[in-house]
């Protein structure tokens, strides 16, 4: 069952720039040294990305988006009044994707798998059990709500408080999440 | 735990997103009004992007995980939990797109007329076949090759070394970069639509090929290299959105490639209205809108035939 209204730059989005999420949030936070404000550099290229009419003409997405994170990094220093001195690391000449080795693969899937159902895991019951049912159940939000005795609308509710949650746990939040060193993963997207 | 701030700092954004997608999930919402909210903001269609991922994200996650932690309260009836259990395997395996493992047979991939196909090549490059496309590669730890058989592909290679391309018309070397490949007849076009200059052998026109640059192979062993405006690269790339564009092109040469996506396809019968010069932006999956401005535009009319659709004066 595929998500409803994905357009081409959506697809684009979710597959080819999303999935290195981490190492775009790991890397803002070494430019500005700071939680907030590198989530804040990481939201602003991502709403430009879905301005670019050229989209389709980027090699290497993650690269790009990795030397798009730098320019807004420095672009923020040149308009700060006080700025502490800091080094910044600028992403190197852009090759390589996820040339990363097989074993390197299985590591990071078993704990994407591990992170997927501790989020799931997490969420309250009823919200869980709205998603998982429509998730993988394959059954009409209408059977659902009726066979839990509850009004579509509820069942709406529950699972948009259930999707909410999971995008909030399953967003990377740890500089150097999982096995790999932040380093490791800009070197993989440079 | 879980985490009811979002790292990026959109904890609005994202739970309004959240509720479009919900509401279109139970079929409340209208699409239209959606697209409205969408469209007013780039940061909505990132929040709504991030929600669309993670729903597919959890696509990976086995039926056991999915049951509540404790024992208390079982939410599910057995005959429920089963029909879970059988759903959630499957859709563990297929996971999302379509990853090459084999590292020395030739590997292939091909598209029906009207279909495209991401396609993850063992290195971590990605190709993206057009329409009616054949693609075979053989990457091994020495060498990667790849042969493209007929259609079109955009290719994001990657890495540092060099790759082969082959075409029935020749072969060439491929450095890192984006690129757009076509075979047509008896020749192949190979684009740098970006990424650093590709050295060139064999060529007495240029010794790189930069972006927006074109070498075309002959059957006959000949090349030559073009150069476009960026315009004309966005249009030959606009097929990956889900777009055609035509900048000054007869309305023969547009009917002709609007046609490699169609099933039923466009036969202009009027030679002087095959002449006429078009220009405009199209969506694929709509060869109606295209045949109702030309029909505005250049006073032509539309049959609709058994096989397709008929263009004439």
């Amino acid at each position: 069952m595929t998500a409803l209204h994905v357009r081409p730059i959506d697809r684009w989005f979710v597959d080819e720039v999303l999935p290195h999420e981490s190492a775009y949030i790991a890397y803002a936070r070494r430019t500005v040294r700071d939680e907030d404000e590198a989530g804040d550099i990481v939201q602003e290229v991502y709403a430009k990305l879905f301005t670019l009419d050229g989209w389709t003409a980027i090699a290497n997405p993650p690269g790009y988006v990795m030397r798009m994170i730098y320019s807004h990094s420095i672009d923020r220093i040149r308009q700060a009044r006080v700025v502490t001195m800091q080094p910044m690391p600028a992403p190197a000449i852009t090759d390589v994707a996820d040339d990363m080795p097989d074993s390197f693969r299985i590591v990071a899937a078993r704990t994407q798998m591990a992170r997927v159902h501790q989020a799931i895991a997490a969420l309250p019951d009823r919200c869980r059990i709205a998603l998982v049912r429509r998730r993988f159940g394959e059954e009409s939000p209408r059977a659902i709500a009726d066979d839990l005795g509850i009004s579509i609308s509820t069942f709406e509710k529950r699972l948009a408080r259930a999707v909410q949650l999971l995008t909030h746990a399953l967003t990377p939040y740890e500089p150097a999440m999982d096995d790999v060193s932040e380093q490791s993963q800009e070197k993989m997207l440079l | 735990m879980t985490i009811s701030k979002d790292p990026l700092g959109q904890d609005a954004l994202i739970a309004e997103a959240s509720r479009w997608f919900a509401a279109l999930e139970a079929g409340t919402a209208h699409a239209d009004d959606f697209e409205k909210w969408r469209r007013g903001d780039p940061a909505r269609a990132v929040a709504y992007a991030r929600v669309v991922a993670n729903w597919e994200r959890i696509a990976t996650a086995s039926p056991a995980a999915l049951h509540p932690r404790t024992d208390e309260a079982p939410a599910f009836t057995r005959r429920q939990w089963l029909r879970i259990a059988a759903v959630g395997v499957p859709l563990a395996v297929i996971g999302s797109g379509f990853v090459a493992q084999r590292a020395y047979a030739w590997d292939n991939a091909t598209t029906g007329v009207g279909e495209t196909r991401r396609v993850n090549l063992p290195d971590g490059s990605i190709a993206y076949l057009n329409t009616d496309t054949s693609l075979s590669w053989q990457f091994s730890k020495k060498q990667r090759a790849l042969r493209l058989e007929r259609g079109e592909v955009a290719l994001d290679l990657r890495g540092r070394d060099s790759a082969i391309f082959h075409a029935d018309a020749g072969s060439l070397s491929l450095t890192p970069g984006l690129f757009d490949a076509r075979v047509t007849d008896d020749r192949v076009k190979v684009t740098l639509v970006d990424g650093p200059a590709m050295p060139l052998r064999d060529t007495a026109d240029a010794e790189a090929l930069k972006p927006n640059q074109s070498i075309i192979v002959e059957g006959d062993g000949m090349h030559r290299v073009e150069t476009h405006s960026s315009e004309q690269v966005a249009s030959l790339m606009a097929w990956r959105a889900g777009e055609i564009i035509f900048i000054d092109q007869s309305v023969a040469d547009a009917a002709a490639d609007f046609n490699r996506y169609l099933p039923r396809k466009i036969i202009v019968v009027d030679a002087a209205l095959a002449q006429e010069k078009i220009g405009g932006r199209f969506d694929l999956s709509r060869p109606d809108q295209f045949l109702k401005a030309v029909s505005l535009s250049l006073n032509a009319q539309v049959t609709t035939t058994p096989n397709g659709y008929r263009l004439a004066r």
